[in-house]
């Protein structure tokens, strides 16, 4: 697995399909479960317009940073700083996995921390994971034999 | 030429896939069993199904024992809660609490008992006895609620 960094049209084109990707996932798809969550469990974050503006572009700018920069050492910080950010997010939507909902009348708890912790491990993994796959690509395209000239 | 991809790529992309995996077959574990712990919250209590009880005369107070049968058609173990509030003083009804912890395929009875000084008073006047109800996929969910225990009694007995 050489170490190449891509041509920039190619980071740059597909930067922009990044964005726009990561724009529906975390802006316009929480921005609408909000919506729908506001009328059941006002309280949760995600009912709350500016908490999902905030975090969704903030994941979006670091997502977009990381593809144009992919396959260079700047990347890394990027990759796992949008990792650290997603489990932050995920942590603070669910409120930290308790959520009260009102529901014909009466008010139902949900408790799922142990869910919740589980679901942050592949984000949180993301973050580790990043510096590694970056240190072990740059040795191997150190110890790899130079290509023979044509 | 194919570059030989590095060991220690491998390890991280293994490491990856399992993370993955496992995620995806406890989250779906929890939704199936949810899914299957909803159904017989719906269908199998219909009517008063599964729910038996009698009565006892302590002293001047009535007793109401409260059995409830409660399948696990999921896969984790289930344990549902009936949880009292301490007794007021000078309160006429109060509720002691109970629970049932049920294996996956198994059944059990969670009982509890609801006990009213004066009868007739509780049927004339205040009937609020409330009870916090919790429902826990052990370890992974848990659902709470609070319910008047009182709406669910009849004169002459639950």
């Amino acid at each position: 697995m050489a170490y190449q960094v891509k041509p920039f049209s190619k980071r740059v084109v597909k930067a922009i399909w990044t964005t726009v990707l990561n724009v529906a996932v975390w802006i316009i798809a929480p921005y609408y479960l909000g919506t729908f969550l506001a009328s059941v469990a006002p309280s949760t974050p995600l009912a709350i317009p500016t908490f999902v503006y905030e975090f969704g572009i903030i994941i979006t700018v670091l997502e977009a940073a990381a593809v144009l920069t992919e396959g260079m050492a700047v990347s890394v910080p990027f990759v796992s700083a949008t990792s650290l950010l997603m489990a932050y997010y995920l942590w603070l939507a669910t409120e930290g996995g308790r959520i009260a909902v009102s529901a014909g009348g009466t008010n139902i708890v949900i408790g799922f921390q142990v869910l919740v912790y589980i679901l942050m491990i592949p984000s949180l993994w993301g973050a580790i994971k990043a510096p590694m796959v970056y240190m072990v690509r740059r040795r191997a395209a150190q110890q790899a034999p130079p290509s023979a000239p044509p | 030429m194919k570059v030989k991809t590095p060991r220690g790529l491998k390890i991280i992309r293994t490491v990856t896939i399992v993370i993955t995996l496992v995620l995806l077959a406890v989250v779906g574990s929890v939704i199936y069993s949810a899914y299957e712990e909803y159904n017989v919250a719906m269908n199998e209590f219909k009517g008063g199904q599964g729910i038996a009880s009698t009565t006892s005369q302590q002293g001047l107070a009535q007793m109401a024992t409260v059995n409830v049968t409660i399948p696990n058609k999921g896969l984790y173990d289930l344990n549902v809660t009936v949880s009292c509030p301490t007794q007021q003083q000078g309160s006429n009804a109060y509720c002691q609490s109970g629970t049932v912890m049920v294996a996956p395929g198994q059944q059990g009875i969670l009982t509890f008992h609801v006990v009213v000084q004066d009868l007739s008073a509780f049927l004339g006047g205040n009937r609020e006895i409330n009870a916090t109800v919790s429902v826990s996929l052990v370890p992974y969910a848990s659902l709470s609620f609070v319910v008047n225990l009182g709406n669910y009694l009849k004169q002459g007995g639950a």
